[in-house]
């Protein structure tokens, strides 16, 4: 099984040469990322991760609206010029452009939460794209499924924290609005949480030019069932070092790694004690979500 | 000038048929199985197959919501359910997974494919890319500004179905896994806990920055688009669609009332008054109507006006006295629905004509025995209107 990071500065790849391929991206066209690089930086990044032998992928997650679609082509056109080896998207629209592009084969649809069974997963695959990345909120049985009837390469989100909420809309910006305060300190703002009236967990709350995220309280760790998970056909899993720094992510690639490559048992509880101020938690692999209310 | 299909929701049979008569084009509903909005009463195929004749027999059309993003436990079943909405000989079903798309295409089922929202297609290169997969309209993403919609109906032959009023998702629709992550009920299966609408503090690291008098919320008020209706009908949107499945018969056919009377209305007169025609329309729809509105992004990108904030969201509407089922005699049978008493001054309003003030001058049970007061829900009453009504006429209280 592959691992996927994502750096937060070009001199990362050197710190994280235990990952096969690196995400970075520009928050122009990209939600949710670790860290935003300008075009010259994700080509200079592409450019040394070749030389290291890693593969890049560029992220343009966002969802476009019709307004956005022009400048969203020239950006398709410019990006495919760095010979990156992968694209993140989010939008079906990026891969009727990529058609067009004759670059199909180089894309990775992540819609985070519309791929939940094999049959969505395996069209996708058939359209010719790279690979697909499977929603977080499917059980650990339904993902081994998923991997053992794949047609293609799957990923997973292996471990961070994992997106619950997108919003084209200004939401943080539009309370303080609402109660004529100035938003400005906490608009593209890492520390900005938000917890339910009712529930103990703060949730990661992010708004930006292209609205608001809000992500899980608790980091996933997949590191006691990654082993299976691999065997079972899954491909590649991502670390997101969004929210966190360089010397943690490093721990989590090297952790990873060891346990994938070298069957060393590591487990969640050793993250917990190396990051008491962090919490983990198994996403959904075992919990029964309703169908019903 | 094209005149767009008027789209309704429709929670049982009774609201399906009200959504019609008081003027839908068509209407959408939901199964028992493969649905959103799990907790709408939803048809059985026996229901279905009624609610089909009803629409036929009424020149409406019946979209199934067949919405739902399937687990890989839920695949089972599929195959049959399409086979017999295809012989229930609904008109199309409205779809999110590409399999049930690819599955229904195999069986060469009769019924149109049409793109859900939960899709969130926001722009004609991802229309085209289902297109090609033989879907025959989309049901585009509630963040998209008028402009945008003209722009893609300028690039775009595949039908673009709009919403135009009620609850909407405060983030991209099928994006959102809150409902999973706070309640364990799954937003794209149709268990959605709203979670949005709930209250939340704010904070910077460990800094409070909202108050409980002044709670952090992100939910969205209801979407009520008239302001901007002229521009949709002007730049050729084909389907013009009302959420709310689980709203009550009431909601249902003031909401469609006031949409056909605009619809029609502006047809006819297509240099009228636009400005008194909105607002004409939205006192209509405002008397059935208890939630704050707003435009949501028709008009471009929304602000704290598009949000709820504060409590007392919801304004009572007026009071839902019952609807006629019947006549004898002179007088007018109603299945009663909250509390009145006689000489209460009431509304009626009936399919495709003006409301009428009326009084209840004398009231009886069922058994012909006269009374005063009517205070049990569900019970049929007859009243004095002094004049004929007809079935499924809608009575309230007058302001």
């Amino acid at each position: 099984m592959k691992i996927v990071t994502t750096p937060y500065d070009i001199s990362d790849l050197d710190i994280l040469n235990h990952a096969d391929a690196y995400i970075v991206g520009n928050s122009h066209y990209a939600v949710r990322l670790a860290h935003s690089f300008t075009i010259q930086e994700i080509h200079d990044i592409i450019d040394k991760g070749h030389l290291l032998g890693k593969e890049v992928y560029i992220s343009i997650n966002k969802i476009f609206v019709q307004n956005e679609l022009e400048e969203l082509k020239t950006y398709l056109n410019a990006i495919e010029q760095y010979n990156p080896d992968g694209i993140i998207f989010a939008d079906l629209g990026v891969l009727n452009l990529a058609k067009k592009a004759n670059i199909v084969s180089k894309l990775i649809y992540n819609p985070e939460t519309l791929i939940v069974n094999y049959q969505d997963m395996n069209f996708y695959l058939a359209q010719g794209i790279k690979a697909v990345i499977i929603s977080k909120e499917v059980t650990l049985e339904n993902l081994k499924i998923c991997g053992e009837k794949a047609n293609g390469n799957v990923g997973i989100l292996g471990h961070g924290y994992y997106h619950l909420f997108y919003s084209k809309r200004k939401l943080i910006k539009n309370y303080f609005d609402y109660y004529h305060v100035s938003s400005e300190d906490y608009i593209s703002n890492y520390s900005m949480y938000i917890k339910e009236h009712t529930r103990p967990e703060m949730f990661h709350i992010y708004q930006d030019e292209n609205g608001t995220s809000i992500m899980s309280s608790s980091a996933l760790s997949s590191l006691e069932y990654i082993r299976d998970i691999a065997a079972s056909g899954i491909s590649f899993m991502i670390i997101d070092g969004i929210f966190e720094d360089i010397n943690y992510l490093s721990v989590m690639v090297d952790s990873y790694y060891v346990v994938l490559n070298n069957n060393k048992k590591i487990t969640t509880d050793y993250f917990a004690l190396m990051y008491p101020d962090h919490k983990y938690d198994s996403g959904y692999f075992f919990k029964k979500i309703s169908i019903r209310k | 000038m094209k005149k767009p299909e008027l789209l309704a929701p429709a929670g049982d049979l009774e609201k399906l048929k009200i959504a019609i008569i008081y003027g839908a084009d068509a209407v959408f509903i939901g199964g028992k199985e493969f649905s959103l909005r799990s907790k709408a009463s939803n048809f059985t195929m026996d229901d279905i197959k009624e609610a089909v004749t009803f629409a036929h027999l009424h020149h409406a059309r019946v979209h199934i919501t067949v919405n739902v993003y399937p687990h890989n436990e839920d695949l089972e079943g599929l195959e049959q359910y399409l086979i017999d909405l295809d012989s229930a000989n609904v008109d199309a079903i409205i779809v999110s997974s590409p399999f049930i798309i690819a599955t229904a295409k195999r069986l060469n089922c009769h019924f149109e494919l049409h793109l859900s929202t939960q899709q969130s297609i926001a722009n004609v290169e991802a229309i085209n890319f289902w297109a090609d997969l033989g879907i025959n309209r989309v049901v585009l993403a509630r963040e998209e500004t008028i402009e945008e919609i003209e722009k893609i109906k300028e690039s775009t032959n595949v039908p673009i179905e709009v919403f135009i009023h009620g609850g909407m998702c405060s983030g991209f629709s099928g994006r959102c896994t809150l409902s999973n992550y706070l309640t364990l009920r799954d937003a794209n299966r149709g268990g959605c806990a709203h979670s949005c609408r709930w209250y939340y503090d704010l904070y910077t690291n460990s800094q409070l920055l909202s108050s409980s008098d002044k709670p952090f919320r992100i939910g969205s008020k209801d979407l009520m688009a008239f302001e901007s209706l002229k521009d949709l009908i002007d730049l050729g949107t084909d389907s013009l669609k009302i959420e709310g499945r689980m709203k009550s018969i009431h909601y249902v056919a003031s909401i469609v009332s006031s949409y056909r009377y605009f619809i029609d209305y502006y047809y006819d007169h297509p240099d009228c008054d636009i400005d008194a025609l909105v607002k004409e329309c939205i006192d209509m729809a405002r008397k059935a109507e208890n939630r704050d509105t707003s435009t949501g992004f028709l008009k471009g990108q929304v602000t704290s006006d598009g949000g709820l904030y504060e409590n007392g969201d919801e304004i009572p509407p007026q009071d839902f006295i019952g609807i006629v089922c019947g006549h004898h005699e002179g007088l007018t049978l109603i299945e009663q629905r909250n509390y009145f008493q006689i000489n209460q001054k009431i509304e009626i309003i009936q399919p495709h004509q003006e409301a009428t003030i009326a009084t209840i001058k004398a009231m009886y049970d069922i058994n012909m025995t006269p009374i005063e007061v009517a205070t049990h829900a569900m019970d049929q009453i007859y009243i004095d209107l002094q004049g004929y009504y007809p079935d499924y006429a809608i009575i309230r209280k007058a302001e």
